[in-house]
């Protein structure tokens, strides 16, 4: 035969009885006390004025009536469970019943469920201990028999969940006849919600507390905007609005929504569940303004014009899968850059581009938007040849190669790789104060003041020669062109060039005013 | 006197007191808009019920004397009907004294002995919850409650 231990007290326990009884034995009533005492401040948190003003000791308005082991009821399974509002190994949900209005459940119906012994585990009929729950361990006998009534018998309550959700919807192993009883109103232990409890609080109870995903808590609940709150805990966080009630979030993708400062930060509240990504190991959750997408092993947040223009293109199963880094502000403090496994988004004033990942990778490694001198991408994204703000990338023979600033725009007005100059053959280069460009049948210079002129053949030949952007002609003002009379000529800001068709030859014209004196004797 | 309602009825013996009833408080409505389900729960004692219980009892053992006994006859949803926990055949109508233990209480009371059945009848799902005030006239108790139990008349589910 099972034997029930005496309920013992624990040290503060016994100091608030102490403190009770010889405050009454000077005469001060409980109300002196509670006006000269800060001590027991959870009890007088909780229920000062109840505790005050009726004959019940302070353990009660914490734990209720029926809290002593002798008074038969049975233990709630935070008191024995380490803190986890969930049913103990060795026990399973049998039956609940139902509280009216209680004021643990914001006025709201409570749900006790009572965790029974599993055929076949084994317990000892004993009073919980340490806290002011000294109420029986596995020892009533008894079923109220809505759940899991596939298994046959009755057993010993091991112990007493607590949910403010519907059991039916809690556990779908229990069924949907209502049972009443309104005599364990009271009822608590100080490892539930008080009186006081705010929805994320009972949300966190209903999970399971420490036996949940969640964890224990890491942090008070903190405020967010618009009346709602969040709370982080080990693995995760619970965020609340009254509009979409609490939202859980769990371990990388909770992390990231904290690294982005929970509903205060650019994501806001979370409006959806994880789901999955259908096709992938992925998940992702919705927030007001952005989204977290997890590809099962990493999690990033896409937010602002990028997701609908990632959304567009047919999000983590589509042309850029899943994100590699979050959406991250560029350094002008102008636009944004989200990267992905096969590309990136760039965003500037309200509107999104795509690059393609060879270009996304080349891109970046340049700089990006500000140190790559070139700007933001504009569409449409092209692999073959990507044109920005202030410059295009062209891939020539697997080799992107960078031309910028007005060579650029001469390039694109000209046709772009299929133009006269062909595709560029090397990266734009800084030559002096200008700029030169080598292309397939061309090379192109821009002067400070000049703009870009293409030269090739024999007149390319004699300006280099003759010492190029450095040498005396300084920039070319023209492109090689064919005169009327059939010879090739380009223009320089310090003369021109000039090559016979018929014999080849070059001839380096001078300005009178560039010419040096022993050249004008 | 005859208690009748909700497809039950019980006779009860002189001294005795019952009810059969079906919550409809506001709550209880409501959450049948969501799921819930209503059924009729039966009361009887030996001595007078005091009107806020617990559908177990509670609230009303508290208040037994050594001689007293109370009875509850719980009814479930269909769902119930015919599941392992249920499989039992039909009311209870011998008490065996033995039956009955301290342990089988909702909720422990000094004295008192319980015993809890679960069974369908009629294609309708019940569980028989008897308290007896004392262990000591479990004999005597028992075959008053038989007795009662005798009366008690389960129709067929609708």
């Amino acid at each position: 035969m099972t034997a029930v231990s005496e309920p013992r007290q624990s040290c503060s326990e016994r100091l608030v009885t102490r403190l009770a009884s010889r405050l009454e034995r000077r005469g001060l009533s409980r109300r002196s006390f509670l006006v000269r005492s800060v001590m027991v401040g959870s009890v007088l948190t909780v229920a000062p004025l109840r505790w005050a003003l009726r004959p019940t000791s302070a353990y009660a308005s914490i734990c209720g009536e029926g809290a002593r082991c002798d008074q038969g009821w049975t233990a709630f399974c935070c008191t024995i469970n380490n803190g986890a509002n969930t049913c103990p190994p060795g026990s399973y949900v049998a039956g609940w019943w139902k509280i009216d209005n209680s004021p643990f459940c914001q006025n709201e119906p409570r749900y006790i469920v009572d965790c029974n012994r599993s055929p076949g585990a084994t317990c000892r009929c004993r009073c919980a201990s340490g806290t002011c729950d000294q109420r029986r361990v596995c020892c009533n006998n008894f079923r109220y028999g809505q759940c899991n009534t596939q298994i046959p018998g009755v057993t010993e309550v091991v112990c007493r969940v607590v949910i403010c959700t519907v059991p039916w919807r809690w556990d779908p192993a229990c069924g949907t006849s209502l049972r009443t009883d309104n005599r364990t109103r009271t009822h608590n232990a100080p490892c539930l919600p008080g009186r006081d409890a705010t929805p994320i609080d009972l949300h966190y109870q209903d999970l399971g507390q420490s036996g949940s995903l969640l964890g224990r808590p890491v942090a008070a609940e903190q405020p967010g905007p618009r009346s709602g709150a969040w709370r982080r805990y080990e693995r995760g966080v619970i965020t609340w609005r009254q509009a979409t009630g609490p939202r859980v979030l769990t371990d990388r993708i909770a992390a990231r929504y904290v690294g982005f400062d929970g509903p205060g930060g650019a994501l806001g509240y979370p409006i959806s569940a994880a789901t999955e990504i259908e096709g992938t190991a992925g998940r992702q959750v919705r927030f007001e303004r952005g989204r977290i997408i997890d590809d099962g092993a990493r999690s990033f947040a896409v937010f602002g014009p990028a997701l609908p223009r990632y959304d567009g293109l047919g999000g983590a199963t589509g042309q850029l899968g899943f994100p590699t880094d979050s959406t991250t502000p560029v350094g002008d403090g102008r636009g944004s850059v989200t990267r992905f496994e096969q590309g990136a988004i760039y965003t500037l004033a309200g509107a999104a581009q795509e690059l393609g990942p060879t270009m996304a990778a080349r891109y970046h490694a340049l700089g990006g938007p500000v140190d790559s001198g070139l700007g933001y991408p504009r569409g449409p994204a092209d692999e073959q040849e990507q044109r920005f703000a202030h410059g295009v990338l062209v891939a020539t023979d697997g080799t992107l190669r960078v031309v910028r600033g007005v060579i650029a725009r001469r390039y694109l007005e000209l046709g772009g790789r299929h133009g006269p100059w062909g595709a560029p053959v090397a990266d734009q280069e800084q030559v002096g104060g200008g700029w030169q460009a080598s292309f397939e049948d061309v090379s192109v210079f821009a002067g400070p003041t000049t703009g870009a002129f293409a030269l090739d053949g024999a007149v390319l030949a004699a300006y280099l020669d003759a010492g190029g952007p450095g040498g005396a002609l300084g920039w070319p003002t023209s492109d090689r062109i064919r005169t009327r009379f059939g010879h090739d000529r380009a223009s320089f800001e310090g003369g021109a060039i000039e090559v016979d068709a018929a014999t080849g030859t070059a001839r380096v014209l001078r300005r009178r005013g560039t010419r040096s004196a022993s050249e004008l004797s | 006197m005859r208690l009748q309602g909700h497809g039950l009825t019980a006779e009860l013996p002189a001294g005795w007191e019952g009810a059969i009833s079906l919550d409809r408080d506001e709550e209880a409505v409501e959450l049948a808009g969501i799921g819930g389900t209503l059924h009729p729960v039966v009361h009887l004692g030996s001595f007078p019920l005091p009107a806020d219980r617990g559908d177990f009892g509670s609230g009303a053992v508290e208040v037994m004397r050594d001689d007293d006994m109370f009875v509850a006859l719980v009814e479930y949803g269909p769902d119930a009907v015919g599941t392992p926990l249920f499989a039992t055949g039909g009311l209870p109508r011998r008490v065996d004294p033995r039956w009955f233990s301290g342990a089988s209480l909702q909720r422990a009371v000094p004295g008192q002995v319980g015993w809890q059945s679960f069974f369908t009848q009629g294609n309708r799902a019940f569980c028989l919850y008897v308290v007896l005030g004392a262990q000591g006239d479990a004999n005597q108790l028992a075959r008053r409650v038989e007795a009662v139990l005798a009366t008690i008349e389960i129709e067929e589910a609708r």
